[in-house]
């Protein structure tokens, strides 16, 4: 038993810090998806829209880093899912922690990976843009706007907001699934029904999708991920009283 | 295939699914880790991140050396070229440096009727064709082919059509090949789309690719009747 109470802070910190250096597969699983995502943005672009007025027809294939961000979404819903895990949980075990610290060790190293997933994102796109140009040449290649210093800032934000949201989400479902088997249960059911009820992930994702004030957008996803991430930590608590 | 084609997407995202899960829970936890495994990794993850550093610098080379076109800027320049074009036509201000004239034939006349035939009437190719009466014409037809005079290197012009008699010298025949181009279009991503006011793939798109850049200019001797097949649409000059 150690004689030194450590603060909070250092408790979080030093469990952070753990987590970014030790967790490496991370990364790894970061750069295996993105890999695929490139890989089917140089082979097929991301869309494909012909037009034609008669003597003349314009094939056009969209390119874009749209498909890495997708997947680069479902890896942090992932990751955030498997960060609590009893694994993962049992490895914390070598430092001086409570419930308190964990949670808010795991918050800060999610937010740090959504910025480095943006990140990482918006290179992507570049990648997967250059190597298009460089295969097809200046003749068929059309840059339809150019990208300026905000845009990148503001794809950055958005990206690691959205990153942010997927993770938190992720975050409390993997919380609901280690409460047993009926709450794995619910949890699929509630996964499944949100796929296929009418129309119901079109209205979910619509309200962040279609919105473009940029501030309502910040304030809508991160109350969204405040609340998924409190939630999680109040159902650890709950596990914790039933155990 | 339809079926195989709507179930593609879920097998992509099961793969994701799949490679995250098996990456991370094969992973053991940091202690257990060989040292020459992570720094295996770690020199991995470093190069995948200056490739995509280099990539980024790349793109920035290629958009500012191969020019951007899709901008509003350029947009508003070419809507603008595009009224100067049909301005000039209509106002047979030929000499105008939005027109540009491509190819010209001269005919011979018999009679006071003349035909003009679309010979791409099946493949829904049309033509806009603006006819002028003239006085002095002396039984000659005069068909000139006027394209718009700017963007050659990006926007992208239809193939010359061909124009012939047909035999009779009353029949004139218009015939052109389609052409068919294949782009690439460099998009921003959707969360830089999501604030620009372009949500969705190309919102922007209409006029940039406008293809309706050329015109055939008939001149034919006053008192003329013409008439005309489908597909062949007719501007009354005068």
């Amino acid at each position: 038993m150690s004689f030194n109470q450590p603060s909070v802070s250092s408790a979080v910190k030093n469990q952070y810090l753990y987590k970014l250096k030790g967790y490496s597969s991370v990364f790894v699983a970061l750069m295996t998806v993105q890999i695929i995502a490139m890989f089917f943005g140089v082979l097929g672009g991301v869309g494909q829209y012909g037009t034609s007025n008669g003597s003349m027809y314009l094939d056009l294939y969209y390119v874009s880093g749209d498909l890495i961000f997708a997947f680069t979404c479902i890896w942090a819903f992932v990751i955030a899912f498997t960060m609590d895990s009893k694994t993962n949980r049992q490895a914390m075990q070598v430092f001086v922690t409570n419930q308190l610290t964990r949670h808010l060790a795991n918050g800060i190293y999610l937010v740090t990976l959504s910025i480095i997933g943006a990140i990482t994102v918006l290179l992507g796109g570049f990648f997967i843009k250059s190597i298009v140009m460089i295969l097809n040449g200046p003749e068929s290649t059309f840059i339809f706007v150019g990208y300026t210093i905000g845009d990148f800032f503001i794809g950055l934000a958005t990206t690691s907001l959205y990153l942010l949201l997927c993770s938190a989400v992720g975050y409390f479902a993997g919380k609901i699934a280690s409460m047993g088997l009926v709450a794995k249960l619910v949890l699929i059911i509630g996964f499944l029904s949100v796929l296929f009820y009418n129309g119901l992930i079109e209205r979910i994702s619509e309200f962040f999708i279609m919105e473009d004030v940029f501030s309502i957008f910040i304030l809508k996803v991160l109350v969204t991920s405040l609340v998924a991430y409190v939630m999680a930590i109040w159902l650890s608590k709950q596990l914790e009283v039933i155990k | 295939m339809t079926a195989l084609l709507t179930i593609i997407p879920i097998i992509v995202l099961a793969i994701v699914f799949t490679v995250v899960i098996i990456t991370v829970a094969k992973s053991k936890p940091p202690a257990q880790k060989p040292k020459k495994m992570v720094q295996r990794r770690k020199s991995i993850l470093k190069g995948y991140f200056i490739i995509l550093l280099v990539s980024g610098v790349v793109y920035g080379m290629l958009q500012s050396n191969w020019g951007v076109i899709g901008d509003e800027e350029v947009n508003n320049e070419l809507e603008q070229i595009d009224q100067e074009f049909y301005e000039a036509i209509n106002n047979q201000n030929f000499n105008h440096e939005s027109v540009k004239e491509v190819q010209n034939w001269q005919f011979k006349l018999e009679g006071d009727e003349l035909m003009l035939t679309n010979l791409n009437q099946g493949e829904g190719l049309s033509f806009m064709v603006y006819v002028e009466k003239i006085d002095d014409l002396e039984g000659e037809v005069v068909a000139t082919y006027y394209m718009k005079g700017i963007g050659e290197e990006k926007i992208y012009h239809p193939n010359k059509p061909v124009i012939t008699w047909d035999g009779t010298e009353s029949e004139l025949m218009m015939k052109q090949h389609r052409k068919e181009v294949k782009l690439h279009v460099m998009s921003k991503e959707f969360p830089i789309r999501q604030f620009t006011g372009e949500r969705w793939f190309g919102e922007r798109q209409s006029h940039t690719f406008n293809v309706h850049n050329q015109i055939v200019y008939i001149q034919v001797p006053r008192g003329t009747v013409v008439e005309t097949s489908d597909f062949l649409y007719i501007y009354e000059v005068n």
